[in-house]
């Protein structure tokens, strides 16, 4: 059963390395016309993709439990991190977005993706806790956690992330079996105020109109998605060629970051999209399957595989429904494909978090799981 | 239910709910791109005008007076050709244009010198062969262009004006209308045309007045001689004569002289002819007594309001007269006597009616005139201005003002547009009867053409106007011409005919003639006989009496 484990790396370093290639694709015309080398975005996204797997070679090398007692003070970094961003001077506002943190040598980066990778192993973490007298406390706790960071993600503007973020909370929340009438009633809750905050930003009705009649604004608000509308009906079934794409040439904006797929699609065909859906789906169901079989063993592990696997390949579904037009534009990036370097390290990392996970899930390592049991019974100590 | 088997069934439900939202999504992409191709449109540059071309002017019955036509022009590289000597030789064989044309065009550092514009298109095959032949195509090439022509050469060339090489209008309605005229590229379609122009002017009418005006000429030799037919009824201009003339087609060697359009922007006194506005204003005033007979000996002196002398002479005795007798006969002392006997202030005002010291709104540039106020004037001024000297008026002016005689009395604007019409058939500018104001009553103005009427009877000075089989109704002039040494004057005559129902109205002046005659009864006033009858022959017109030749 070792075959899963090496095929998830192979899976994962398969959508990596084509990652980067339909990014180099997609993003030299962009770089040439701000000036820089062709391969300035290339260059980038290597380095975020090197460190992430030294990352996560690192991370594999540390017991699990580690990280289980890690994610308060995570927690605590994460909520600094995000209320630099949103009220100091290191906050660097970009296209009307206050979403990036400029902290002295390190490279800018998004903190909103560390609160998504955080709050995973922070559910995780509380969820996993075998205490059923105070299952609803935690659950109630997680709930509350979760919708302070959604309402920081959202003062950041960045609406569709903090959709992802809360779909992935309310599928782990509803994996601890939390009451449904309370999901129904707090689901009910986040639909009226997600609506009232959607349409508080006069920004965000326009997108909702243009989505709902395209033909209003097709120079406007649309051109985006008419134009991605365009590359990928160009694409066929074989695309026009790595490279040979027409519509990455300045005409659709920002064609290397939430639009890549439009791309891809015009490049390398259908074949290509489908070859990316197939391996997000082999992806997605590794991962699933080594939380589902290390359940039994390590909630911890189970939880968090159940989390990450969720959190990138809904992503992945999100992104491509709004390029193909089926959902309203959002900016929200492709995992492993667009350009943006904390998204990529934050993926790999949750990659690296599946890959160990999976293969913990496969290999009979009793002493781990024992060990860790013990020290949940020192930590958690079960009541009689 | 236990825990595992709720952990189960979620983790199957997800799994499930997952799965099929990316397959819906597969299933979209597949629909977008393998089966809506027909539907989305593949980008193409849209049509935008290649040619641009600019529009014809054209008279009023849609004769073509100027039109673009394809032209060839020859175009040197002086930068590629080595042995300039020789090639320019074979050039200015090949091409008829003087060696050392050719060579100082070659001789200059530049890419591009136009050696020669303006051959015909169909020269193209056998030019290309000649210079192949010559070893010179390759630095020397052929280009297509759209050249202007004008079909009409030099009839009304002043009106029509001319483009420069590179179809800018710079002269006339060419320029005045340039903006109308050129051509725009425009989206959707392959060749773009400017708005063509359609002038009053009456092409037939203008042949026959160059050519009265040319045969004039030829017999009086005059420095220059302007025309104006106009439309009584209308005020539009049928026909703009300014000689000397020039090719619009040779613009280059026209003159300055022969550039300007006389008939509208040049001044001079008009003299006797001015005497039916005089009259008019006299007559509207009603304080002149027009009852008793004016006796004229050959030289009168006035005793003025201000009780200075003016001494006022004809250049004969014309005996008793009165007003139909003062135009017949062209009296200076007896119009100098109404006008006397009416108040500066009427005298001045009732000229100023006629439009003598304002421009009209035609697009073509018209002086003004030059009327000074009552303030200005000396004690001779009022007498003299009666007779139309101390004053200045255009062709146009004096033209014009005879539609008060033709309209019960109304002034009409002068018309030289009749419409502009766009590549899509859309009509603008068109032209309208423009009433400018009621400058005398109906009564004076046809006391006025009556008295114009007698000139052309025996006895008469415009006599010669006449024409069998229909009256006209004229008045001439002589007038000296300001500051000249020797004794030079410009002589004219007014007419309006048919008299009882009047259709025209033309002017001819002449100035300085140097024939045998000085007098305007003489060298206009025939002119304008001759011009009746060509009209008649030519069907403009209906005479009784007349016979097929």
């Amino acid at each position: 059963m070792k075959t899963e484990s090496l095929v998830f790396i192979l899976v994962t370093l398969a959508l990596v390395l084509l990652g980067l290639l339909c990014m180099f694709s997609a993003s030299y015309e962009e770089a040439l016309s701000f000036g820089f080398d062709s391969s300035y975005f290339l260059k980038r996204q290597i380095v975020f993709a090197v460190a992430a797997i030294v990352a996560s070679f690192v991370i594999a090398l540390i017991p699990m439990r580690f990280f289980r007692f890690s994610v308060i003070p995570l927690m605590a970094i994460c909520l600094i991190l995000m209320l630099l961003t949103l009220f100091t001077n290191f906050g660097v506002s970009t296209l009307g977005a206050r979403r990036w943190l400029s902290l002295g040598p390190l490279p800018s980066f998004q903190p909103s993706e560390i609160v998504k990778f955080s709050t995973i192993l922070f559910l995780a973490s509380v969820l996993s806790i075998e205490d059923s007298n105070s299952k609803m406390v935690r659950q109630l706790i997680c709930a509350g956690v979760c919708l302070c960071f959604a309402t920081l993600i959202l003062l950041q503007k960045d609406y569709s992330t903090t959709v992802v973020y809360l779909g992935v909370c309310i599928a782990m929340l509803l994996l601890s079996h939390v009451n449904l009438p309370w999901v129904l009633l707090g689901f009910g809750f986040l639909m009226v105020g997600g609506t009232a905050v959607m349409l508080s930003e006069p920004y965000r009705v326009k997108r909702i109109a243009a989505f709902l009649f395209p033909n209003l604004d097709p120079s406007g608000i649309n051109y985006q998605v008419t134009i991605a509308r365009k590359a990928i009906s160009s694409g066929g079934l074989w695309g026009k060629g790595l490279g040979n794409g027409y519509y990455k040439k300045g005409i659709l904006p920002e064609v290397q970051n939430d639009f890549i797929l439009a791309n891809i699609a015009e490049e390398l065909g259908f074949a290509g999209v489908l070859l990316i859906f197939l391996l997000f789906i082999a992806f997605a169901v590794i991962g699933w399957r080594g939380s589902r079989r290390i359940w039994e063993r390590d909630r911890f592990s189970g939880y968090a595989a159940f989390g990450f696997t969720t959190m990138i390949f809904w992503q992945s579904l999100v992104n491509a429904a709004v390029v193909s037009g089926l959902f309203p534009p959002t900016g929200i990036p492709m995992p492993f494909f667009s350009q943006g370097g904390t998204n990529l390290f934050v993926v790999i990392i949750e990659a690296g978090f599946l890959a160990r996970i999976v293969r913990d899930s496969l290999s009979s390592r009793k002493a781990e799981v024992t060990l860790s049991a013990a020290t949940d019974d020192l930590v958690f100590p079960e009541k009689p | 239910m236990s825990n595992a088997s709720r952990e189960k069934r979620f983790y199957r439900l997800f799994v499930i709910f997952s799965m099929s939202f990316a397959v819906l999504i597969i299933l979209f992409f597949a629909y977008r791109m393998l089966f809506s191709r027909s539907s989305t449109k593949k980008y193409s540059d849209p049509v935008i005008s290649s040619t641009c071309q600019r529009g014809n002017i054209l008279d009023r019955n849609g004769e073509i007076i100027a039109t673009s036509i394809p032209y060839l022009m020859v175009i040197a590289n002086p930068r590629q050709i080595v042995e300039k000597e020789s090639s320019a030789l074979k050039l200015s064989q090949i091409l008829g244009v003087p060696y050392e044309t050719v060579l100082s065009s070659l001789s200059v550092d530049s890419g591009y010198r136009v050696l020669k514009r303006k051959i015909d298109s169909s020269q193209y095959d056998s030019l290309k062969s000649r210079l192949s032949d010559a070893g010179l195509l390759g630095p020397v090439y052929i280009q297509r262009y759209d050249g202007r022509f004008y079909p009409s050469g030099f009839h009304g060339a002043q009106i029509i004006g001319f483009t420069d090489v590179d179809g800018n209008g710079i002269e006339g309605i060419e320029m005045a209308f340039d903006s109308i005229l050129k051509a725009y590229p425009t989206v959707g379609r392959e060749t773009s045309v400017g708005n063509d122009v359609y002038l009053t002017i009456d092409m037939q009418l203008q042949y026959l007045c160059d050519s009265v005006i040319q045969t004039m000429c030829e017999e009086h030799d005059p420095d220059y001689a302007v025309l104006i037919l106009q439309d009584a009824r209308t005020g539009e201009i049928l026909s703009s004569v300014s000689y000397p003339w020039y090719n619009p087609n040779n613009y280059n060697l026209s003159t300055e002289d022969s550039l300007q359009n006389k008939a509208f922007a040049f001044m001079y006194e008009p003299g006797s002819v001015f005497k039916i506005f005089s009259l008019a204003a006299c007559l509207e005033a009603g304080t002149a007594d027009f009852t008793t007979e004016y006796e004229c000996t050959g030289s009168r002196t006035f005793v003025t309001d201000s009780r200075q002398s003016v001494t006022i002479t004809c250049h004969e005795p014309h005996g008793v007269i009165d007003y139909e007798g003062m135009i017949a006969k062209s009296c200076n002392g007896a119009i100098s006597n109404w006008a006397l006997q009416t108040s500066n202030e009427e005298f001045y005002n009732g000229l100023e009616d006629f439009h003598f010291s304002t421009e009209y709104d035609i697009p073509l540039f018209n002086a003004s005139g030059s009327l000074s106020s009552p303030e200005n004037w000396s004690y001779r001024s009022k007498s003299t201005i009666s007779f139309g000297q101390e004053m200045m008026a255009t062709p146009l002016q004096l033209a014009n003002a005879a539609t008060v005689f033709t309209n019960q009395g109304i002034l009409l604007e002068p018309q030289l547009i009749l419409k502009t019409v766009s590549q899509d058939g859309i009509i603008s500018n068109q032209a309208k009867r423009t009433e400018l104001n009621q400058t005398v009553s109906a009564e004076t103005a046809s006391k006025v053409l009556l008295a114009m009427k007698k000139a052309t009877e025996k006895g008469g000075t415009a006599i010669k106007t006449s024409v069998a089989g229909l009256e006209v109704a004229a008045k001439t002039g002589t007038a000296e011409i300001l500051n000249s040494d020797t004794g030079a004057v410009t002589a004219s005559t007014l007419a309006v005919f048919p008299a009882d129902d009047p259709m025209y109205i033309v002017y001819i002046a002449a100035s300085n003639p140097k024939g045998s005659t000085i007098w305007g009864a003489n060298i206009a006033s025939p002119a304008i006989g001759n011009l009746i009858d060509d009209m008649v022959s030519a069907g403009k017109l209906k005479s009784l009496e007349y016979k097929l030749p």
